[in-house]
C-alpha cells in the first residue's frame, strides 16, 4: 500500500499538509499499517489541520505547495466569522421573539398588531405593568433587539489575520493615528520653515511674532478645543483624561507654529466656536407695574431659605418682608451681610439705583443674604447692558450656590461643632 | 475508490468532493470573484508544481542579497559605534566592546556586521513569508521616523506606552482573537531609562522572535538577534531604518515576482 494514498482516502483535500507534517522516515515505513496508525494518521491530519489555520512564524502554512484557499482564513478571522454567524442566529431568533411579543400585546389591549408601533408598545407597558422602580433601565420594556443588543463591531483584520491598520497593536488605532498624523504635520511645517529661512538668508526665529507671521499662522480668535467627550463622539473613540491633555498640549504646539495656517483644514477639526456661558436670550424680558414702572421678580431657594425678589428702578430703598414683621436694610445684623446685599450694585457701579422689595422665609441669616446676592445679581442682568452681565459673571455672582445642608453627625453637637470637653 | 483517485488528476478530484465544495462556498463570501479565479489557478499550479520551479530560499546562502547592503563606512559616519558612559555598561555587551575612550565605550563593528547581515537576512525571510512585523521603540525622539518607516513598508509599529498584556493576554485586550506579530524589531530596548521594554519579556513568553539594536547599556540575552551598535541618535536610527526598509520591500518584491514566474516555494 502506497502512505499517500491511503492519506488520500482519510482526508482528500490535505495530502500536501499531511505529507509535509510527517517525518521523512514514516513515509517509507509503510508496508503494514496497523489500526492504531491510522488513528494516529487521522489525529495527525487534524492537527495539520488546526496548524494550517493558526498561522505560526515558522509554520508552512504561507507556501503555495500548501495553499489552499480554506486554509487563507486566518485563526483570528474564522474566530470572527463564527462570532458573527452566532450573533446573527440570536438576533433572527430574538426578533422573532419580539414580533410574536408585539401581536400578543396587540391583542391583549385590543388593537391592530400590524399598526402597533413602539409609542404604543411603550404605553401598554406602562398600564399593564405599572412600576415604581426608580431607574428607568431597571423598568419591564419590550424593544426590537438591535436596540439594545451590543452593536457588532467590524474586524480590524483580512482574512488572513493581518490588521488592516498600522497602529493596531497600540490597542486605539484611532487616536493614535490622529496623533502620528499631528507629529508628522509639525515635522514637515519645520522642514518647510528651515527650507524658507535658507531662502531668505535668516536664523530660524523662535516664537516671535511679527507682521509676516501673522499672515501665515492660524487665528484662533473666538473659537476653543473641542471637550473630551465631544472629541470620543466625534471620532468615536474612548480616551481618558491624561491623554486628551497631552493631545491638546499637541494641539496647542501645532497652532502656535509661524505656518500653521497651512494645517487649517486639520486644526479646524478639533476647534468649535467659543459660546459664552451666559447667552442674552436667555434673560427674560422686563415686566411694568400699574404705574408703567420697570421691575423684575424672581423667586431664589438655597438650603432652606426662599428670596422672593421685586427690583424696581428707583433710588436705593430696601424693603424686607420677613414672618416677624417688615424691616429695611437693618433686618441683617452683621456688616458682611448687608455689604453682601449691596455687592452687585457695586460691580456694576449702580448704588441707590434700584428699590428692592424683597419677602424672606426659612433659613438662616447668612444663607438668606447669600440667596438675596444671587436674586438681585441675576435681577439687575436685565436692565444692565452685556459688558455689566460679564462683570456680574467675572465676580462669580450669577453662579447659584448648589451645596446642600451639611448633615449632623452623631457624637457631635452639630455638623462640625463637638459637645464641650470636660476633663473631670 | 483506490483506482479512481490512481487514474484521475488529483485536482478534479479535490473540486467534486462534498466537502471541497462547502469550503468554496466558505471561502467565495471572503474573496471578490476575480480573486477566486486568480486563486484557482494557483491552485492548479501548487498541485502539479514542476520540479524545476521549485525554490526552497532557505537553501541559499543569501537569498535577499543582504551582503552587499551593508558597509563598515556607513555604520561608522552615522556614529554607531558609540556606546554609553562605561559605567552604565551592561556586562553581557562585554564582548562587543572595542575599548573605552575617555569613558564612553566604543563598539566593535567588526562584531557589528556580521551580526547586522544576519539580522536583516531574519527579517528579509519573515517578510518573504509575509509575515506581521511590529517596529517597537519609546525613544520620544525616534518615534515619528520609526512610525512612518513601518507603514511606508506596510508593517506595524507600536511606539506608544506599553500595557502589560498585549501578547500575552491579547484576546482579552483586544476582544478577540488576533493574530500576534511573527517578528518584533526594538529600535530601542529600554521603555524608561534603564529598564527593559515591557514587550521584551512578552516576546519571549509568546515565542516571537527578536530583533534588536544593542547598545552598550542594553542586555543582549533576551534578544534573538542583538545588533550591537548606537541606539540614540537619530543618524543611527536613520540607518538603520532605511536598511531595514529597503530589505523588506526587497522580499516582498521578490515574492511576487517569483509568483508572477510561477515558482512554487517550498520550505523542507
Amino acid at each position: 500500500m502506497n502512505f499517500l494514498k491511503l492519506s488520500h482516502l482519510l482526508n482528500p483535500l490535505k495530502i500536501n499538509a499531511l505529507s509535509s507534517s510527517l517525518p521523512a522516515t514514516k513515509k517509507i515505513s509503510t508496508t503494514v499499517m496497523s489500526n492504531f496508525y491510522l488513528n494516529s494518521l487521522k489525529l495527525n491530519a487534524k492537527a495539520s489541520q488546526l496548524a494550517s489555520t493558526t498561522k505560526l512564524p515558522f509554520s508552512d502554512a504561507d507556501d503555495k505547495s500548501n495553499n489552499e484557499r480554506a486554509e487563507n482564513i486566518s485563526r483570528a478571522m474564522s474566530y470572527y466569522l463564527e462570532k458573527m454567524a452566532e450573533r446573527e442566529s440570536l438576533m433572527k431568533f430574538k426578533t422573532e421573539e419580539f414580533e410574536i411579543g408585539k401581536r400578543h400585546l396587540a391583542k391583549m389591549m385590543g388593537e391592530n398588531a400590524e399598526t402597533f408601533t413602539q409609542d404604543d408598545i411603550n404605553r401598554s407597558i406602562e398600564y399593564l405593568l405599572p412600576s415604581g422602580l426608580f431607574n428607568k433601565k431597571a423598568r419591564p420594556f419590550l424593544k426590537h433587539p438591535e436596540d439594545y443588543y451590543p452593536k457588532s463591531k467590524l474586524a480590524a483584520f483580512g482574512s488572513d489575520g493581518r490588521p488592516l491598520h498600522h497602529l493596531f497593536y497600540t490597542g486605539n488605532p484611532d487616536f493614535y493615528q490622529i496623533i502620528y498624523e499631528l507629529t508628522q504635520k509639525y515635522l514637515n511645517l519645520n522642514r518647510l520653515e528651515d527650507a524658507m529661512n535658507l531662502i531668505k538668508g535668516r536664523m530660524k526665529t523662535i516664537h516671535k511674532t511679527d507682521e509676516a507671521d501673522l499672515n501665515t499662522r492660524i487665528n484662533l480668535t473666538g473659537s476653543v478645543w473641542i471637550d473630551r467627550n465631544k472629541l470620543n463622539v466625534k471620532f468615536n473613540m474612548k480616551i481618558d483624561e491624561l491623554s486628551y491633555n497631552k493631545f491638546i498640549i499637541m494641539l496647542q504646539k501645532l497652532a502656535e507654529h509661524s505656518l500653521s495656517k497651512r494645517e487649517e483644514t486639520f486644526i479646524g477639526q478639533f476647534i468649535v466656536p467659543f459660546e459664552p456661558p451666559i447667552k442674552l436670550s436667555d434673560i427674560p424680558a422686563l415686566l411694568k407695574d400699574e404705574t408703567g414702572r420697570p421691575y423684575q421678580e424672581l423667586e431664589v431657594r438655597q438650603r432652606t431659605a426662599i428670596v422672593k425678589l421685586k427690583l424696581y428702578e428707583g433710588n436705593g430703598k430696601i424693603k424686607i418682608k420677613a414672618p416677624e414683621g417688615n424691616f429695611n436694610i437693618n433686618f441683617f445684623d452683621s456688616l458682611t451681610q448687608r455689604e453682601q446685599l449691596l455687592f452687585p450694585f457695586k460691580v456694576v457701579d449702580k448704588i441707590n439705583k434700584f428699590d428692592i422689595e424683597m419677602e424672606v422665609n426659612n433659613g438662616g441669616m447668612s444663607c438668606l443674604s447669600k440667596a438675596a446676592r444671587y436674586a438681585i445679581s441675576k435681577a439687575l442682568c436685565c436692565f444692565v447692558s452685556a459688558d455689566s452681565i460679564e462683570k456680574l459673571r467675572l465676580a462669580g455672582l450669577l453662579t447659584s450656590d448648589s451645596r446642600p445642608k451639611e448633615r449632623k453627625k452623631p457624637g457631635q453637637e452639630g455638623a462640625r461643632r463637638r459637645y464641650t470637653w470636660k476633663k473631670r | 475508490m483506490l483506482n479512481l483517485t490512481k487514474n484521475l488528476p488529483i485536482i478534479i478530484n479535490k473540486l467534486t468532493t462534498p466537502q471541497s465544495q462547502k469550503l468554496l462556498k466558505f471561502t467565495s463570501n471572503i474573496h471578490s470573484t476575480a480573486g477566486n479565479r486568480q486563486n484557482d489557478q494557483n491552485l492548479k499550479t501548487s498541485v502539479v508544481p514542476q520540479k524545476s520551479k521549485i525554490i526552497n530560499p532557505l537553501k541559499h546562502e543569501d537569498f535577499f542579497q543582504i551582503n552587499e547592503l551593508v558597509k563598515l563606512e556607513d555604520l561608522f559616519k552615522a556614529r554607531c559605534h558609540y556606546g554609553h558612559h562605561h559605567g552604565l555598561r551592561c556586562p553581557w555587551m562585554n564582548e562587543f566592546i572595542f575599548g573605552t575612550r575617555i569613558t564612553t565605550d566604543i563598539i566593535d563593528l567588526d562584531q557589528t556586521i556580521p551580526l547586522m547581515k544576519r539580522a536583516l537576512n531574519f527579517i528579509a525571510h519573515i517578510a518573504f513569508r509575509k509575515g506581521v512585523i511590529l517596529f517597537i521603540t519609546r525613544y520620544a525622539q525616534h518615534i515619528p521616523l520609526i512610525e512612518q518607516s513601518a507603514l511606508e513598508v506596510g508593517e506595524y509599529s507600536h511606539c506608544k506606552p506599553w500595557r502589560n498584556g498585549t501578547f500575552t493576554d491579547s484576546t482579552r485586550r483586544f476582544g478577540s482573537v488576533i493574530r500576534l506579530p511573527d517578528l518584533c524589531i526594538f529600535f530601542h530596548t529600554h521603555e524608561k531609562l534603564n529598564e527593559a521594554h515591557g514587550a521584551l519579556s512578552e516576546t519571549a513568553k509568546m515565542l516571537i522572535p527578536t530583533v534588536a539594536i544593542c547598545d552598550s547599556d542594553s542586555d543582549p540575552s533576551q534578544i534573538t538577534y542583538p545588533i550591537p551598535a548606537n541606539d540614540d541618535s537619530l543618524v543611527s536610527q536613520q540607518l538603520y531604518t532605511r536598511l531595514i526598509k529597503e530589505v523588506i520591500i526587497k522580499a516582498k518584491k521578490k515574492r511576487q515576482e517569483l509568483e508572477e514566474q510561477g515558482y512554487v516555494i517550498q520550505y523542507e
